[in-house]
Formats: C-alpha cells, structure tokens, sequence
C-alpha cells in the first residue's frame, strides 16, 4: 500500500516538472511560428493587397496549431463584424491564451500589434509589422536561453522534489 | 525498545536528495535558491534528530538518574 | 539484538556518512548523531539490566540504598558527559569537548560528597573510640 502511495507520488510530482518544462520548451516554436505567422501578413498586406479577414484565414492555413485556430476564428469574426478589429483580437486572443506557452510579455506585444492592425495604410501598417517582428525576435532569443538553462532543471527539479516528499513522510 | 533503524536512511535519502537539489540549483545559477534547499533539508533532518535525543535523553534518566 | 546487527549498522552508517561527507557535511554530521543516539539506546537497554543485578547484590549484601543510589548516578553522568563530549569532538570542536568533560567530573565530585563525608566522619569515630 505504501509502494502504491510512493509511485503515485513521485509519478505526480515529475509529471508536474515535465509539463512545466515542455511548456517551456514549447514558447520559443510558437514564437517562430508566430513570427512565420507575421511574415505572411506581411507579404499578404504589402504585395496582395488582401483584406485583413482574407489574411487570417490564409494565414491559419499554412501554420499549425493552436495558433492557426486563433487566426481562424479572429478572421471569421471579421468577415461579419459587429465590433472593432482590436476588441475581435484581444477577445479571441483572451479566449485561447491559456492553450497558448507563451507568457504575459508576448502578449503584451500581440495586443499592441492587434491596436495597430488595420489602421493606417500599408507603409505605415508594413513598419508596424516590422517593428512587431522586432519585438518577437527579441522574445524569442530571451525564450530559447531560458529553455537552454531551465527546462531540464525543472525536469529533475520534479522527480527530486517528489522523492523529498517521499522520504518525509515515510 | 529501539528505535527503527530506517531513520537512518531516511536521513542519509534526505541528505543526497539535498544535495543533488544543490548541485542543480547551483548549475542552473540560482545560488540563493540553492542555499535555501540545503537549509530546509538540515532544518527537517535536525528536527528528526532532536527528536531522537530527546528519546535518548528520557532512557538515560529512566535508567540511571529517576528510577525512584 | 546480536553483535552482528549493530556491527552491520555501524559499517552501514559509516557508508552513508562517508556519502554524504563531501557534498552536505553538516547533514553528514547529523547522521553521525542520530547513528550515535541509536546504538547508546540500544546500550541503555542492556545496563539496565546490569543495575537491577547491582541492586540485588547491594541488597543481598545489605549495602546502604543512598550509597548505590549514588554510584549508579555516577555512572550516569559519566555516561551521559562522555556521549556528548564524543559528539561535541565528533564535529570538530576539541575545547568544549573538553569544557563537557570537566563539568562531568566536577558534578561527580559533588555527588561524591556526602559519601566522602560519611566516609571521614566514620575514621574520626573510629579513632575517637
């Protein structure tokens, strides 16, 4: 009954630590393909001159999930819209975000991206994309040097943590 | 009458836990986090430990000292 | 429990120690303690039954309760100064180990009086006769 108690334990506790780190080690592909994501829109804005809606759905078309499905359901918002583009973006971005590895600061960027989508004309909308994809560059290189330091730690941090427990209450 | 003898590898189990728990942290660079485990790990340890003199202590005077 | 186990248990202890020595020496050192405090137990447990048989000879022998009752006291701090001296030298710390000892000496002396007193009291009647 105690081998149970123990395996069950110690079971939870890595579990925990590997989720943690492959959220971890999740952040740095969505923020390229994030960036992907960006970079369509900009070839889609700049050269076909294609409407925002028309953008989303070509864009949720060739990246992957679960990011694809935000710019699905952001362009099927538009094609009949009831409210502005920005109040579309931030509440489909509210609605998915916990699906999402990314943390507080990328989405501070999305939402400032979001504010000026749709807003100006295509010099002006093509800078924005410009220094939105700055911005991502930047997040992406703090990602991956945090998932080259942390997420085997958190890994063996779980499984370590989980025989503690074990020995004390034993 | 005696104490179980399995104290003694749960406190050698906390011990090497501990300290991999160091060497991690330590690698990893969070140096404060690291001095923290190791002073959890000796303060749980040294609570076992006070417990058992405490027993020790109590024999020793039923034996030798108050036996009446 | 047969010399074997606690020889077993010694050398057991000794391994974990010496395992733990390099990286965590104060929980080393705890260890050390705790295999200490075991086997002085396992001890108590056998003198008492030595006391029992020396109070069975005092009154056999028709010997004063107080005076065992002294004796075996004494043992009781000698015991008691030398577990904590050891413990103390253990970790390194010779002058306290030392300072432990001699308070354990001097609180023997000071059991010991009466005893001596009587001890003196009985020559001067002796020779007051």
């Amino acid at each position: 009954m105690k081998f149970i108690g123990a395996i069950i334990l110690i079971t939870a506790t890595s579990y925990m630590g590997i989720e943690y780190s492959r959220k971890m080690e999740e952040r740095p592909r969505q923020i390229r393909i994030l960036k992907n994501a960006l970079q369509i829109m900009h070839a889609e804005i700049i050269y076909s001159h294609s409407s925002i809606p028309l953008t989303c759905f070509a864009i949720s078309k060739q990246i992957s999930q679960p990011l694809s499905l935000f710019f699905y359901n952001v362009g099927q918002d538009l094609e009949h819209p009831t409210e502005s583009l920005y109040k579309v973006w931030k509440d489909n971005l509210e609605k998915l975000w916990d699906s999402f590895s990314l943390i507080n600061n990328d989405k501070e960027i999305l939402l400032q991206f979001g504010r000026s989508l749709g807003k100006h004309d295509v010099m002006q909308q093509e800078k924005h994309i410009k220094l939105c994809l700055s911005h991502l560059e930047r997040q992406l290189e703090e990602a991956l040097d945090q998932r080259n330091r942390y997420a085997k730690m958190f890994k063996s941090l779980g499984f370590l943590f989980g025989v503690f427990l074990l020995l004390l209450l034993l | 009458m005696f104490i179980d003898t399995s104290i003694l590898f749960q406190i050698a189990g906390i011990g090497i836990i501990v300290a991999m728990l160091h060497t991690i942290l330590k690698q990893m660079g969070k140096e404060e986090y690291a001095q923290f485990a190791t002073l959890i790990g000796f303060i749980i340890v040294l609570v076992f430990v006070v417990n058992s003199i405490a027993e020790l202590f109590q024999q020793i005077k039923s034996v030798f000292l108050f036996r009446g | 429990m047969n010399m074997l186990e606690i020889v077993g248990l010694a050398i057991i202890a000794s391994i974990l120690v010496l395992l733990l020595k390099d990286q965590q020496p104060t929980i080393a050192f705890l260890l050390v303690i705790v295999t200490v405090i075991y086997l002085l137990s396992i001890f108590m447990s056998y003198i008492k039954e030595i006391i029992l048989l020396i109070q069975y000879l005092g009154e056999k022998a028709g010997v004063n309760d107080s005076y065992l009752t002294v004796i075996i006291k004494v043992i009781g701090i000698a015991y008691i100064a030398e577990i904590g001296a050891t413990i103390v030298r253990d970790a390194g710390l010779e002058s306290i180990a030392a300072k432990v000892e001699i308070l354990g000496k001097i609180l023997i002396l000071l059991l010991a009086i009466p005893i001596f007193k009587t001890l003196i009291e009985t020559i001067i009647n002796f020779f007051s006769i």
